[in-house]
């Protein structure tokens, strides 16, 4: 691994284990346009010819301060926002709207409240994959509530759950459908220091064992450089773009307090953070 | 039962096991205030023990039938429930579907609102001469101006609980592409039942009301009429039973479907 030259943030030859290999392309974002009205005024332009490529079983970070996009940009691969030009395809498709090959973790969990953490599973495995039988339905929710280690809270309903125990579902939830591409929107963000840590080791290890590709929304710096391979830190200054994008160059399966004890850990997350405050003062001088 | 002073330390102090009787002791106080108006302010209205008196025959026989014009108290007031509970599911039936309507589409929510928000405040009594006219009968025209009560408050709530569904419950159907007709049965509804029973619960409290203003006009047999009925006799001892009844009544209705609701509707947090 080299060390780093000025500047501090260079693109570093990432070094691949054998469990971690890199596929093809799985989502291409070109040109990305979007703005929203705004009563009375121009419209408020929040992307403006927007670029992202991610490769399969990839594991890609959005950084940025609240406000600069990364919900809107996550929502719009999810096919839950609209897009005022350019293209997103997921596995070579053209994303017209939501669809079950890309899966939704949100910051609020979104259980269903009447649900138990059965039935919230349930409710996704039965609608994705209605073409299985019963019983193969029911074993793969099983066999997900297994995965987050949720067995003896199966019958549980959300209100009785922890935060942590309730994104564990929301995981869960989202991986049951097999999707193509996970998707997550700051889904650690209301929860304590140590649910936090525990959760995006567990996350870590799901995205091991399964090869997901994956998408994480954070604005923590920490979590992005623990988990990503790579991280797109978006600049909001008039509108939002990819203001650097930064690799990650540790190999997997990482091990946080390797990584704490690691220089070039401290380095990149200074680095980083250097990175968020210019952006941020860009951010506030344009605003003000 | 809700506590209207939350226990001080006095309160406390005195025996836990008399609680249950401090309700007694409110009714106590009534009667107590009715004695003293009808013993020492005028000799217009009987006493409690005199009204019991007079009153003993319609406990005994709540569902005597000697004549059209004497029937029992108990009779009647299943007359009133049963125009009531009619009024009230048919209300019901067209009110949940047009909130509904209105809480998912912002086109109908323009056309009904207004509509709603100027009939709202109508007294349905206001109804029966139209009712009247139309039907020619007054047990029919009862049950519409019931029907009437029980639209605008089932019609608002539902409204605002379709409406009011979070959007992260249909993101999580629309990427798991269920149908638009699934995610109404699926996730709108049961996220708005416990507003849909919020406007039940108030429907069938002032249909209950309303009941007794609409027989006293309409006249037949009803609990609303006895009452009409027996002021015109001068007889206040049956007009204070039927006021004990009607409060009766509308206590087990709205436990009644205080259970319902708790039966169909989640937990609320904590
Ligand atoms: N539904 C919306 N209508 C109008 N403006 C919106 C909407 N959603 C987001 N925005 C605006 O888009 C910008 C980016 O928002 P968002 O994507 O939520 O940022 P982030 O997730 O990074 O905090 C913000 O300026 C926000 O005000
Ligand atoms: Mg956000």
């Amino acid at each position: 691994m080299k060390t780093h030259p000025t500047p501090p943030i260079a693109p570093a030859p990432v070094s691949h284990d054998t469990f971690h290999q890199l596929g093809g392309d799985l989502l291409v974002a070109r040109e990305l346009v979007k703005s929203y009205p705004v009563k009375g005024g121009a419209a408020n332009t929040i992307f403006d010819g927007l670029d992202l490529t991610v490769r399969e079983n990839e594991f890609v970070a959005i950084l940025g301060h609240s406000g600069s996009g990364k919900s809107t940009l996550l929502r719009m691969i999810a096919g839950l926002e609209s897009i005022d030009g350019g293209t997103i395809e997921v596995g070579g498709r053209r994303v017209t709207g939501p669809g079950k090959d890309r899966m939704m973790i949100f910051q609020h969990y979104a259980l269903l409240p009447w649900l138990s953490v059965e039935g919230n599973i349930r409710l996704a495995v039965d609608e994705v994959m209605g073409d299985r039988t019963r019983s193969e339905r029911d074993e793969i929710v099983r066999e997900h509530i297994a995965m987050v280690h949720l067995e003896a809270a199966a019958d549980k309903r959300p209100h009785e759950l922890s935060g942590g125990m309730r994104q564990r579902v929301g995981i869960a939830r989202a991986l049951a459908v097999q999707p193509l591409l996970l998707l997550m929107d700051e889904p650690l963000g209301a929860l304590d220091p140590f649910t936090r840590a525990r959760l995006q080791d567990q996350i870590l290890d799901l995205y091991y064992a399964r090869h997901q590709t994956i998408v994480l929304v954070t604005h923590d710096v920490d979590e992005a450089l623990l988990m990503a391979d790579r991280i797109v830190v978006l600049r909001a200054n008039g509108s939002a773009s990819i203001g650097r994008i930064i690799e990650v160059p540790f190999d997997h399966p990482r091990d946080r307090k390797a990584l704490r004890e690691d220089g070039r850990f401290q380095e990149l997350r200074n680095a980083t953070l250097e990175l968020l405050e210019e952006y941020f003062d860009e951010m506030s001088a344009t605003d003000g | 039962m809700s506590h209207i002073v939350p226990g001080r330390r006095g309160a406390r102090a005195g025996a836990p096991y008399l609680r249950p009787l401090l309700p007694l002791v409110g009714f106590a106080l009534l009667l107590a205030l009715w004695w003293f108006a009808a013993t020492f302010l005028t000799n217009l209205m009987p006493g409690p023990i005199t009204a019991l008196r007079a009153n003993l025959d319609y406990l005994a026989n709540p569902f005597h039938v000697r004549g059209p014009g004497d029937i029992g108290v108990g009779f009647l007031l299943l007359q009133s429930l049963q125009r009531v509970l009619i009024g009230f599911a048919l209300g019901s039936v067209v009110a949940i579907p047009l909130g509904f309507l209105i809480g998912l589409s912002p086109l109908a929510r323009s056309m009904f609102d207004p509509l709603v928000q100027v009939l709202k405040p109508v007294s349905p009594v206001a109804w029966l001469p139209v009712a009247l006219a139309v039907f020619n009968l007054a047990n029919p025209s009862a049950i519409f101006v019931i029907f009437i009560t029980s639209l605008w408050p089932t019609v608002i709530n539902t409204a605002v609980g379709v409406a009011g569904v979070p959007k992260d419950y249909l993101a999580v159907a629309r990427v798991v592409e269920m149908p638009r007709w699934k995610q109404i049965v699926r996730i709108v509804l049961p996220a708005a039942l416990p507003y849909i029973f919020t406007g039940l619960r108030i429907s069938l409290g002032i249909a209950w009301l309303v009941i007794v203003a609409v027989e006293m006009l309409t006249g037949g047999q009803g609990i609303g009429f006895f009452v009409w009925d027996e002021w015109n006799r001068l007889n206040l001892s049956a007009v204070f039973l039927a006021i004990l009844l009607i409060g009766l009544t509308g206590l087990l209705l709205d436990l009644a479907i205080g259970r319902i609701q708790a039966a169909f509707t989640w937990a609320p947090e904590g």
